[in-house]
């Protein structure tokens, strides 16, 4: 990285616009895990649906002014693969958020919170790794906030599988546990995206360091 | 756009090649809009084949194309994104007539007349979408726009459809076996829509980097 490509680049509103997108992001999984610990009343989808409109402006804008920009920060794919890889964050929570709404009810025997509590500290760190990028973060930061990811990932994985484990035991109501194994592999796809939100920041960052 | 690159980049025959490639998207479309119209005839998986193979051998020859090519009116990687994103379409479609082949049994008796009526559209869209790329330039994007806008909201009506279904799935007025092949089904057709979007997506920002 060269520091007048960053000079000319209007550093400040391309990262900008990244970290509204990764805070939108954030503020969707905010709302599953509010969701998901409180389920004695219906769900809404609301702020599903503003959180995941809002990050698709954003990156509306983001996408706009890579187009007009003649330079930028870092490389304009760079700049797009994150963009595109945060915007998938808000938009599979909203789809879990969705299937959630219509069988919330029938699907009380089954705990999601944990691994939703999971995903909300792997979108802190994607929110942290974000604002790295926009500080040109240093490379033991970036790395240790990677393997944390890495760690959640792990443990989630390990949680849905233990849900799963529970879903395929003979007895008990087959319709619900088909509904509740469709929404721990949205759940499955919602930590996937964190992890390669991650991936991709921290594969961006080694870059330009 | 300087115009040694129209003179040297053939860019008719990538135009050409890609149009073809929506062509064959709406070409299994209508087949499986035959398989699907007619749910007591035996259903063949020879005219999605067909149909995704011949759209494999136009990938391949645009792949060709873009190595011996030295110089393309459009981007490189923007013609090899978009050849693959058109690719997909058929891809999916096939895939979803061998689910359906061999959960006929099950599935009977399901109208899928909204699904078909909604991939008609967003492979109309896409088709158009494509014609587009000839003739770039200043005020094609607010043109592109318009067109993606609709494919977009062919999407959302997509997903709007989809989880109409998986309320009447997960109601528990139907045998779980039916539940998960149709769940199946459903979210295969609407990931068709899916691609056409992504096509859609491609496309409108290709519009907008060249105009």
């Amino acid at each position: 990285m060269f520091s007048l490509q960053r000079m000319l680049g209007r550093p400040r509103e391309f990262f900008g616009l990244l970290e509204e997108s990764a805070a939108l992001g954030a503020e969707s999984v905010a709302a599953l895990r509010n969701t998901l610990q409180n389920r004695t009343q219906a769900p809404v989808l609301d702020a599903f649906v503003n959180a995941r409109r809002k990050d698709k402006a954003v990156i509306n804008r983001l996408e706009e002014m890579l187009t007009k920009v003649f330079v930028t920060p870092i490389e304009r794919e760079d700049l797009q693969a994150v963009a595109t890889q945060l915007y998938r964050l808000p938009k599979t929570v909203e789809k879990f958020a969705e299937r959630y709404i219509i069988v919330w009810e029938k699907t009380k025997e089954f705990d999601f919170s944990l691994a939703a509590h999971m995903l909300e500290s792997g979108t802190k760190i994607v929110v942290d790794m974000v604002k790295l990028l926009s500080s040109g973060g240093k490379l033991a930061e970036i790395k240790a906030l990677d393997a944390r990811l890495s760690q959640i990932e792990s443990d989630a994985g390990r949680v849905i599988l233990e849900a799963l484990r529970h879903t395929y035991l003979p007895n008990g109501n087959t319709l619900g546990k088909i509904i509740a194994q469709d929404l721990y592999h949205i759940l499955s796809d919602c930590i996937d995206v964190c992890r390669s939100i991650g991936r991709t920041l921290a594969l961006v960052i080694l870059k330009n360091s | 756009m300087i115009s040694l690159q129209k003179i040297f980049g053939k860019d008719d025959k990538f135009f050409t090649l890609l149009e073809a490639s929506a062509e064959e998207g709406r070409t299994s479309i209508t087949a499986l809009n035959k398989v699907l119209s007619t749910p007591d005839a035996t259903p063949s998986l020879d005219a999605f084949h067909t149909a995704k193979e011949t759209d494999k051998k136009i990938t391949d020859q645009i792949n060709e194309a873009l190595v011996t090519s030295m110089v393309t009116q459009l981007e490189k990687e923007d013609i090899e994104v978009l050849s693959h994103a058109l690719y997909r379409i058929p891809k999916t479609v096939e895939k979803f007539a061998e689910r359906f082949i061999i959960s006929a049994p099950i599935v009977q008796n399901v109208d899928f007349a909204r699904h078909i009526a909604l991939l008609d559209a967003a492979t109309n869209q896409v088709v158009a979408l494509v014609a587009m790329l000839r003739t770039l330039g200043a005020g094609k994007i607010h043109e592109a726009k318009a067109l993606n806008g609709k494919l977009q909201q062919i999407e959302g009506d997509a997903d709007a459809l989809q989880l109409e279904m998986l309320r009447d799935l997960y109601s528990g007025a139907h045998e779980p076996i039916r539940v998960i092949a149709l769940r199946d089904l459903f979210e295969l057709l609407e990931t068709v829509v899916d691609r056409c979007r992504d096509a859609g997506n491609i496309i409108t920002h290709i519009v907008l980097k060249n105009s």
